[in-house]
């Protein structure tokens, strides 16, 4: 927990002295070409960009501790608002596919153990090498094709149907939201929009699991417990599902939270193809613009969401496993 | 013997843990949250339309604010000229006529100096607040205030001092009425624009500016009361309400908006109708869903399966999707997109004139329209792009002639590129194109000996770059890719390009006598004259070799390439923003 400080203060600092560096004055790529000498004074001073940048970087964290994450100077809107309007959508997708490639995943690699070099345990490991190998782009484009353009199951793009209302705000996330508040339209629309990126997101990842819990399984179906148990003439599938699995289990389970943080930052591809308007394509836009006072947000909550997603996949190692003490 | 039915409470405990942590995370994340990318327009009347009709339009990217004086980009444009209207317009594609449309007639001084504009009565917004002519006086020094990316439209050649943020904010009842108080500041002949009467308003110049209709156009009129509700004028920032919250007079309001999703249009119930003659008519789309699509193979999917009606399509892949079926390219003619590269005057060894002119010959102009953009340039030179005023299609971009090139390198003394630094050619990674360019210079300037790094930014953090360092210095771009779409009016072309220290003057060009010549054309009412100006000017330039010019887009709609559903019907090419007039598109 204390060790997050300084690995967020790090990325704070790199991410900072980078997007600086590249270009040291945005400000007329903020306030267009034409503008007028006083309004880039005003801007100039109200960022502290003719400060060193030190200086700058001083500014930067006394506001954020104070918990101003600093305001967008390209829509005027305050840098946590816009990640407010943007991470959830993000989140969404991440979640269900963390969820659904453990759900596939898992007792995959528990049914490949189990039969482990058979031709069932050589598909499932080509299936999964497949998907572990296969460019993000690869399967969205595939899925897109074949459920979209070809079978016109599912949407496309978007969120959900520019035809629909959108649910009121809770969380964020469309799903959830119209599920909370009762609108069927908006949460059959939403769902549907979740199915092709979310696979395209689970083609890819399933096979982490997939590798993870077969080994594990491997490694607990040779204890000597195991055999214990099946010389006290437990069935096979009792076994291998309340002595084996469970315990295989807890590798898979910690990966878990850790998957969540590192896919933050790695949907953008799929939120590109899928026109998913998650903080992938906000980065690009906040990019495109200079707009460093929101890539450092972005920068930030990424860094916020894996150091929080380590920190848990601890807790839970050390609650699934009493040996391990956090 | 019985299989134990006692649970792994561990393993649950720690799923448990898990969940409640995530969803903690998303509680606090989510805490005040308000989803404020969703913006939902409630009109003030249930929006009936007139013909039932949506068209589902592909975009590529959401805009960041949709306040035109807090904006210039494309997209947001896109949606403002829909949403709102100007006193005065063009007559659609006819960029040679000016209709009025929220003013009714307007007149001019013999001295060019003063536009005096009666307005149309019983116009209101799509709030049902009034327009009147305190909200055109409100709507130009907001912007002068505010100060933002799309104040110049504006301001352009007004003196507009005299009008502060706090006088402005006591604009703020739904009749649109200033208070009394206030009168004597609205009413003030002396500052650049006054008002009369609830329905005049007077336009003061210090200089006669012919090209200002250019601009006019381009003036969106807002609604006080609506801005006034949400958080008003602040002096040099914006409003972040306005930013997503587009109020306007025209055929459309904004309906909903998920930001970086779609946005849905719907037909404006409270429409007045516009002025008739096929500018601004009552719409017959009932709704326009734009819907944000980052990714090029998607849209083109989209356009091909007729997913969407209307979508755009990078210069790449244009030549594929022209000729299918059911999909339209239109030939708009040649437009007024200026493509040309600016060469760092001011940079060694690019300050040697010799250098410069050993440059632009090395280039294969012709091997970059062809490849690069399909044969779609039409080579053009000069201040002002094709077809205003000052354009002369005599002059043709440099000639490619690498022998000469080689020569001039010699006579400058470099033989064969020996002794030249590397220079830099900054692409837009934003505009797939730009680097195709790059590739093509870098390969015809080796030809010669002159070596070239190609580096990659989007394009506004190259301009960024422009404009945070010097022109002497080498981090200072040596050539880059510039597509310019301005108003159709050469001073918005030869002002902002050549004359020294301009905006879209990115080589640190400077030259007197070009700068003495714009200024004197800028104010010259008698056309010939000016024509003569700006040719004199060209010739200045041209000789110069400071800029390697293209040509202008032709054929398909510049800036953002439109492709469109053959049942889609009754667009023109608006020369004002490059963008999508929907009141006048119907479909069959």
């Amino acid at each position: 927990m204390i060790l997050s400080i300084p690995v967020l203060l790090g990325v704070t600092f790199i991410t900072f002295v980078v997007a600086h560096v590249i270009v040291p004055n945005p400000v007329r790529a903020w306030v267009g070409l034409r503008t007028n000498p006083d309004i880039i004074k005003a801007y100039t001073e109200r960022y502290h960009l003719n400060d060193p940048l030190w200086t700058q970087f001083f500014y930067y964290i006394y506001d954020l501790i104070r918990g101003d994450w600093g305001t967008s100077p390209v829509t005027g809107r305050p840098v946590l608002s816009e990640l407010q309007n943007y991470f959830p959508a993000t989140l969404e997708l991440v979640l269900a596919s963390v969820i659904l490639s453990f759900l596939i995943g898992v007792p995959l690699g528990a049914i490949a153990a189990v039969r482990s070099n058979t031709k069932t345990d050589f598909s499932i490991s080509t299936f999964y090498l497949v998907g572990v190998s296969s460019p993000p782009f690869l399967a969205a484009l595939l899925l897109q094709f074949a459920f979209s353009y070809f079978l016109r199951v599912f949407p496309s793009v978007g969120e959900i149907s520019p035809s629909i209302q959108p649910p009121q705000a809770i969380t964020g996330m469309l799903v959830v939201d119209s599920l909370l508040t009762g609108n069927w339209p908006a949460f059959w629309s939403s769902l549907n929009s979740l199915v092709l990126p979310t696979l395209s997101l689970t083609f890819l990842v399933f096979g982490v699991f997939t590798r993870l819990a077969r080994s594990s399984m491997l490694d607990v179906l040779s204890k000597d417990y195991i055999r214990a148990a099946r010389a006290k003439g437990f069935t096979s599938y009792y076994v291998n599902i309340r002595h084996g699995l469970r315990t295989a289990l807890i590798p898979p389970v910690t990966l878990l939270a850790v998957v969540v943080g590192q896919l933050l930052g790695g949907v953008v591809v799929i939120e590109y193809v899928f026109g998913w308007p998650g903080i992938g394509s906000y980065t690009v836009n906040a990019v495109a613009t200079s707009n460093f006072p929101d890539v450092i947000g972005v920068t930030l909550i990424f860094a916020i969401g894996v150091v929080a997603s380590n920190l848990a996949a601890d807790i839970l190692y050390a609650v699934l496993d009493p040996r391990i003490r956090v | 013997m019985t299989e134990p039915k006692k649970g792994l409470s561990k393993t649950k405990i720690g799923a448990a843990i898990l969940v409640v942590i995530l969803a903690i995370g998303v509680l606090l994340f989510s805490g005040v949250l308000q989803r404020p990318g969703v913006t939902t327009m409630t009109p003030t009347t249930t929006i009936v339309p007139s013909v039932n009709q949506t068209l589902v339009v592909d975009f590529t990217s959401s805009p960041s604010s949709v306040d035109p004086v807090s904006t210039y980009e494309i997209a947001g444009w896109g949606v403002i000229q829909n949403v709102m209207q100007s006193l005065v317009y063009y007559n659609n594609s006819d960029s040679s006529h000016i209709v009025p449309v929220l003013a009714e007639s307007y007149t001019v001084s013999p001295d060019g100096k003063d536009l005096t504009f009666i307005l149309r009565k019983g116009i209101t917004f799509s709030t049902g607040d009034a327009f009147n002519a305190y909200c055109v006086w409100y709507t130009f020094y907001r912007a002068a205030v505010m100060g933002g990316a799309g104040s110049y439209s504006y301001t352009v050649d007004l003196d507009m001092s005299g009008v502060t943020a706090e006088e402005l904010n006591q604009v703020n009842s739904t009749t649109n009425m200033p208070p009394d108080s206030l009168l004597p500041v609205i009413t003030n002949s002396s500052h650049a624009i006054s008002v009369p009467n609830s329905y005049e308003v007077h336009f003061h110049f210090n200089n006669p500016f012919p090209d200002i209709w250019g601009w006019m156009v381009a003036a969106p009129i807002m609604d006080p009361a609506a801005i006034g509700m949400h958080g008003g004028v602040v002096a040099n920032q914006p409003n972040s309400w306005a930013n997503l919250n587009p109020v306007g007079t025209g055929p459309f309001v904004l309906q909903t908006w998920v930001q970086g999703s779609y946005m849905v249009l719907a037909a404006n119930p409270n429409y007045w109708g516009g002025p008739g003659g096929g500018v601004s008519p009552k719409p017959s789309l009932s709704k326009v869903e734009i819907r944000f699509v980052p990714s090029e193979t998607t849209r083109e999917q989209h356009i091909l399966s007729g997913a969407a009606q209307l979508a755009i399509i990078d210069t790449a892949r244009i030549s594929s999707v022209n000729g299918s079926a059911g999909v339209v390219l239109p030939d708009i003619g040649i437009s007024n997109t200026y493509y040309f590269i600016p060469i760092d005057v001011q940079q060694y060894p690019l300050n040697i004139t010799l250098v410069r002119e050993a440059v632009v010959h090395a280039i294969n102009l012709d091997q970059i329209n062809q490849i690069v953009y399909h044969g779609l340039l039409y080579p053009t030179a000069g201040v002002v792009p094709y077809g205003m005023l000052g354009f002369n299609d005599s002059m043709k971009p440099y000639a490619y002639d690498p022998t000469l090139a080689s020569s001039l390198l010699e006579q400058a003394g470099f033989p064969n590129g020996k002794g030249m630094p590397t220079l830099s050619f900054y692409y837009g990674t934003d505009y797939p194109e730009s680097y195709s360019v790059g590739q093509i210079v870098q390969a015809n300037l080796a030809a010669v000996g002159i070596k070239v790094d190609l580096k990659g930014l989007a394009f506004g953090e190259v301009l960024s770059l422009d404009y945070s360092t010097s022109p002497q210095s080498r981090d200072h771009p040596s050539l880059q890719w510039v597509s310019l779409t301005n108003p159709p009016v050469p001073s918005a072309y030869a002002d902002a390009v050549f004359t020294t220290g301009n905006s879209v003057n990115l080589g640190g060009y400077s030259d007197p006598m070009v700068d003495k010549l714009c200024l004197e054309a800028d104010g010259t009412l008698n056309s010939t004259l000016r024509a003569q100006l700006y040719w004199e000017t060209s010739n200045i330039v041209y000789n110069s070799y400071s800029y390697i010019f293209e040509g202008n887009m032709k054929d398909f709609f510049p800036a953002q390439f439109f492709v469109f559903r053959t049942n889609v019907h009754g667009y023109y090419y608006q020369s004002a923003f490059s963008g999508l007039d929907f009141s006048t598109i119907y479909l069959s």
